[in-house]
């Protein structure tokens, strides 16, 4: 049978168009999902560097791709400039105090950045605007206020968490830290003031093992006086033991009273013993007489009382005259006031009679 | 000529070398001359006159050291005020002629120190009225020298029998000033404080003002407990047991009049002692036995005046107490 070509124009031509119709169909799917006919926004970010950035980066938001990088530079300060797009889907998922976190994954290296949502989603960001992220300081300030909460993928995550706990295990001071550090922060400072407490103790024992330190403290002061009061007792009784003994040969001496005293001072009793004797005598007559000029004054009291209560009337009498005078208006302001208080030096306080 | 010139020029070079330097201002100096200033006043303020002066003389040494113009002025007239509590007039003199000088050429606004010592020195000389013929309206001073020199002028009228009504206004105004610069910095004479409120006090008193007495005295008490101030002290509680016996609270006016006379007996104030005692049985007369205590008081006693208050009260029929 032969075979004819009597619609092989017609095949190709067929072909030709179902292969023109399903290139046109791919490319406009593609495109579809690329979203090359959605409407785009722009936005600004800044990363610390440009390590896993590229050209089509993808933007996340909880899994979703709403953006991708589409172009990045270094800027004056060292750090990455970079611009990306949202489509108009998730335009109004870019809100004020949003931030970016690009993390790579260390197994897989692939980097992805994350937008952290800000906490108000009804400020959307306007188009242009910056959003940072977490890794320089206007994004660390979002981070560390709660405005953002990070997240990120577990591997990632607790490789970060274990740099932070290696970071902060390295750090003094850190009590803030968390209850961990808060522990280890005291667990060292009371190591260090335990230290301190047996270096003070081996220095006390060293000085209560010194003998006279009279520059130390109360106790050593203490400590060292009752050495030395003890010291001044021993002395004490042993001078004490010697006077006894003395008084013991006093009392000897006493036990025959023949006037000792009498005998060593005046032996014939004519120095002392009769003056004195006869000065008794002399006193005994002027007591007696003492006595009768007492009984006699005693007698005159009356009279005596009589002449004090005249002159306590004489004197009140001569008090209201000179009250008087002194109120004359004629002679008032006259007399010159007695001064009322003895001024020896500065700062005298008067006080009130009355 | 010429040929001598260089040799000159080398000599003069030497010597302009050796010259000293200017002394730095020593603040540790400063500081010693401030510590002599307050312990001179606080013998100034006991009496112990020949202590006080050694002290401001030292101050003034130092000062003269650091060159420090306003202290010197301070010292010397803290100097001639002791010099005339220890009646040596000349010297006296002398240290405010310095002090004087001072004033007049580096700092005439310290000039309220100057007036202040001479308004003293006219009522040590028992010249009120030459102390009231001093104007002081016009001297600007530290609330410290202001309230001390109203307060001699408020003595000088009291002595005269004049009304001080505007005196003891103007003293107030100066204890309320240093009591809030007392808040913020240590008083240059930190006795001032306590001496101003206290006359303060008293010149309310003597109005009959007891209930704005008190306050006063009770603020002078607090200064001079600061102050560690036996001496003042006595003197503001006998004046705090004087008011409450005047406002009617006599178990408050028995419980100071006890403690003045405990206070008075420690500083040998013998006299000031039986008038805290005086009136601390005559407040409890209606008692048994204040009677025979005043009698005793009125036995040992020295004081002629005190004993004619006690022959007074003896006399008088009882009376209830606080009235």
């Amino acid at each position: 049978m032969k075979f004819k070509f009597k619609y092989t124009n017609r095949i190709v031509g067929a072909f030709i168009l179902v292969a023109l119709g399903m290139l046109v169909t791919s490319v406009v799917l593609i495109a579809i999902q690329q979203k090359v006919f959605v409407k785009k926004y722009t936005f600004k970010a800044r990363f610390l560097d440009a390590e896993g950035l590229s050209t089509s980066t993808p933007i996340r938001f909880k899994g979703y791709e709403i953006g991708r990088i589409i172009s990045f530079r270094l800027n004056d300060e060292n750090m990455i400039d970079a611009d990306f797009t949202v489509v108009e889907e998730y335009r109004t998922k870019i809100v004020e105090n949003s931030a970016l976190n690009k993390a790579k994954n260390p197994i897989s290296g692939t980097s992805t950045i994350e937008l952290l949502q800000g906490p108000d989603p009804d400020r959307i960001l306007p188009e242009g605007g910056l959003i940072p992220a977490i890794d320089i300081p206007e994004g660390r300030k979002l981070l560390d206020e709660g405005l953002v909460t990070k997240t990120g993928d577990v591997i990632s995550s607790m490789l970060v968490n274990t740099d932070r706990l290696l970071e902060n295990l390295n750090r003094d001071n850190n009590e803030r830290a968390g209850a961990l550090f808060r522990a280890l922060v005291n667990l060292a400072d009371a190591s260090e003031k335990l230290d301190e407490t047996m270096g003070m103790i081996t220095l006390t024992f060293e000085r209560l093992n010194k003998d006279n330190n009279p520059q130390d403290g109360a106790l050593f002061r203490s400590v060292n006086n009752l050495a030395n009061l003890t010291e001044q007792l021993q002395t004490t009784v042993t001078i004490l033991n010697k006077t006894l003994a003395s008084s013991d040969s006093l009392l000897t001496a006493y036990s025959k009273p023949e006037g000792l005293a009498v005998k060593l001072a005046d032996p014939a009793g004519e120095n002392f013993v009769k003056p004195i004797r006869q000065t008794l005598d002399n006193l005994n007559v002027t007591l007696r007489e003492a006595t009768e000029l007492l009984a006699f004054i005693n007698s005159q009291q009356p009279e005596i009382s009589g002449m004090i209560s005249e002159g306590k009337t004489t004197l009140n009498s001569a008090q209201k005259t000179l009250e008087g005078i002194n109120n004359n208006p004629l002679i008032r302001g006259g007399i010159s006031k007695e001064s009322e208080q003895d001024v020896q030096g500065t700062k005298q306080r008067p006080k009130h009679t009355k | 000529m010429k040929r001598h010139l260089f040799p000159l020029l080398l000599i003069l070079a030497t010597g302009c070398s050796s010259l000293p330097e200017g002394q730095p201002r020593s603040s540790e100096s400063v500081r010693i001359a401030r510590d002599e200033m307050l312990k001179g006043i606080r013998f100034d303020v006991r009496g112990e006159n020949q202590v006080a002066v050694r002290h401001f003389e030292t101050a003034y040494g130092l000062f003269t050291q650091v060159d420090d113009l306003k202290g010197k002025i301070r010292s010397s007239l803290a100097v001639a005020r002791q010099y005339l509590l220890l009646k040596d007039p000349e010297r006296a003199e002398t240290w405010m002629t310095n002090a004087g000088n001072l004033v007049s050429v580096y700092h005439p606004e310290l000039a309220s120190g100057l007036l202040l010592i001479r308004t003293e020195q006219l009522f040590l000389a028992g010249n009120p009225d030459s102390v009231l013929k001093l104007e002081p309206k016009n001297i600007k001073a530290s609330p410290e020298i202001t309230g001390q020199i109203w307060a001699y002028r408020l003595l000088s009228r009291d002595r005269l029998r004049q009304d001080f009504e505007d005196e003891r206004d103007e003293l107030e105004s100066a204890v309320e000033d240093m009591a809030d610069l007392a808040e913020d910095q240590p008083l240059d004479d930190p006795y001032a404080l306590s001496y101003c409120a206290y006359l303060t006090g008293w010149a309310y008193y003597a109005t009959a003002e007891y209930k704005k007495a008190l306050p006063f005295y009770e603020l002078a008490y607090q200064e001079d407990q600061k102050l560690e101030n036996l001496r003042g002290l006595a003197d503001d509680v006998l004046g705090i047991a004087q008011t409450h016996e005047k406002l009617g609270k006599p178990d408050l006016a028995l419980s100071g009049y006890f403690r003045a006379s405990e206070m008075f007996r420690q500083l040998s104030r013998v006299s000031d002692a039986e008038d805290a005692e005086f009136r601390y049985h005559r407040l409890r007369l209606p008692e048994a036995g204040a009677r025979e205590k005043l009698e005793s008081l009125f036995r040992s006693s020295q004081s002629e005046n005190l004993k004619f208050e006690i022959r007074q009260t003896l006399d008088s029929p009882a009376q209830d107490p606080g009235k």
